[in-house]
């Protein structure tokens, strides 16, 4: 049912880090890149959307990122994710718990009152956990998700070509949000029609070759 | 008020438990239909399921279910002693009543002893932390009536007993289908931790004590290929109200933790300051 005024599709990139050579660190994840895709209706039942993503390189700090989505995240919304319990959550909360204090706070200051009260897991219906991957299930919906392949996206974040990680990011919060309402049947319609719309229109946008170009 | 006077206290620690249940059959059921007496139980299988909290707040977990054949009784008792170490909290259903002193009596029928573990728990006093049996919690020690596991997992929503029922367990036993029998007690067993989840979350007034621990149990149904035939328990109203609710809860312990480093900074900045 789609019932929130504000929702909120949230992914995030990491990459996996072996534990240090002396011991210190143990090996872990690192987050290399968020997207968030806002969905907002106005009381007349008018939908704005909004799509934001970022990805870093290798040698920025996690922290930085943190301080990008902090400053994005609405107040309040609905937050859909695919397994957020899982994946996302725990990816954002270990950047939080090495990201120097202000940042972690005023992160988590944000993002508190987003899983407070309940979040939206569409993994839940597909085997949460054991599922497969968001492209597979999206694919059955005819909704494009991107497909992550491990070693690219380290590479790309080694040597940081990431603007390609940055649209796969952008595309999965996209899908997110597109298969929940898919996923919310009648209620979602009107939600899928405008997203559609919305998706078309920046496709025009982005068709429409600058003046300085060549034809 | 001398401490004499006081009852011992009874708040289980939530760390490390191991719930546990166990299938018995009978030789000779009563004529009357009655409930046979707790001599007349020979176990067959048990399962024990054991959750430990990490030092990181994440939970493991690991299922036991032995199988107790004719003839291999002692190893039987050996392995059911095993499943409960020392410093763990035991927790069954009515396992005081029946599970425990069933598990007692024929131990000592099969001359197996040096069993410091199922002693520990077979001996924990009503008022301990050794051993909680949920059947006497529900039942505010013996308050008001005591309630079925299956009574509560239905109030609860928890999808216990989907395969089949204890009064089958005799026939199946026989029949040879001891997978079912197998699988029939672990569900009781999972059942039971999670209407443990239930009571520590309650008792303690915190819902992490359940939706944390269940939200973990929840990825290792759903990523154990060997624990296919229990997924349901991964996506019951609980478990789903667990997961719903976990990220939240996580992320609070990650706020306070990032307030406490905050605080922290600042202190050190002001003193660094007043230093100069």
């Amino acid at each position: 049912m789609i019932t929130h005024p504000i929702y909120i599709a949230v992914t995030a990139a990491t990459v996996s880090m072996p534990a240090s050579i002396d011991g210190v660190h143990a090996a872990g994840q690192h987050l290399i890149g968020i997207a968030l895709f806002i969905a907002e209706r106005d009381r007349w039942g008018r939908w704005r959307f909004a799509r934001r993503a970022r990805a870093i390189s290798a040698g920025e700090t996690e922290g930085a990122l943190l301080n990008w989505a902090a400053a994005r995240l609405p107040e309040e919304a609905m937050l859909i994710g695919w397994n957020v319990d899982h994946g996302l959550v725990p990816a954002l909360l270990d950047a939080a718990a090495t990201a120097p204090p202000t940042v972690a706070h005023r992160f988590l200051g944000g993002l508190l009152p987003l899983l407070t009260g309940g979040v939206v897991d569409m993994a839940l219906g597909h085997g949460g956990a054991g599922a497969p991957t968001l492209a597979a299930i999206a694919a059955d919906m005819a909704i494009y998700a991107p497909t992550w392949n491990v070693d690219a996206t380290a590479g790309a974040w080694a040597i940081g070509e990431v603007g390609q990680l940055r649209r796969d990011l952008a595309d999965e919060a996209l899908a997110i949000w597109q298969t929940f309402v898919r996923s919310a049947g009648v209620s979602g319609l009107g939600a899928e029609a405008a997203t559609d719309a919305w998706v078309l229109r920046r496709h025009r946008m982005n068709a429409v070759a600058p003046t300085d170009s060549p034809a | 008020m001398g401490i004499w006077q006081q009852r011992p206290r009874d708040d289980h620690p939530t760390g490390l438990v191991v719930a546990f249940d166990i299938e018995t059959i009978v030789q000779n059921e009563p004529a009357d239909g009655s409930f046979p007496t707790i001599p007349q139980h020979q176990p067959v299988t048990a399962a024990f399921l054991r959750a430990t909290r990490a030092a990181d707040g994440t939970h493991d977990f690991r299922l036991d279910v032995l199988v107790c054949r004719p003839g291999e009784e002692e190893r039987f008792y050996r392995k059911v002693d095993s499943c409960l170490p020392a410093g763990v909290v035991g927790i069954g259903w009515n396992s005081r009543g029946f599970d425990l002193a069933v598990l007692r009596l024929q131990a000592m029928s099969h001359r197996t002893f040096g069993l410091d573990g199922l002693a520990r728990q077979a001996q924990a006093a009503r008022y301990d932390t050794t051993h909680c049996d949920l059947a006497d919690q529900f039942a505010s020690y013996g308050s008001s009536r005591t309630l079925s596991l299956a009574a509560v997992c239905e109030t609860l929503q928890i999808p216990v007993k989907t395969s089949v029922h204890g009064s089958d367990v005799g026939a199946l036993w026989r029949a040879g289908d001891v997978e079912a029998v197998m699988r029939y007690v672990a569900e009781d067993t999972i059942a039971t931790w999670m209407c443990w989840l239930h009571w520590a979350a309650w008792k303690n007034a915190d819902p992490a004590e359940m939706a944390l621990p269940l939200a973990d149990f929840a990825v290792w149904l759903q990523t154990m290929p060997a624990l296919e035939p229990f997924r349901g328990f991964a996506e019951c109203p609980p478990t789903r109200w667990a997961l719903a609710h976990a990220p939240g809860l996580r992320a609070a312990r990650a706020s306070a933790d990032a307030e406490r480093r905050l605080a922290h900074e600042r202190d050190e900045q002001a003193f660094a300051a007043n230093a100069r």
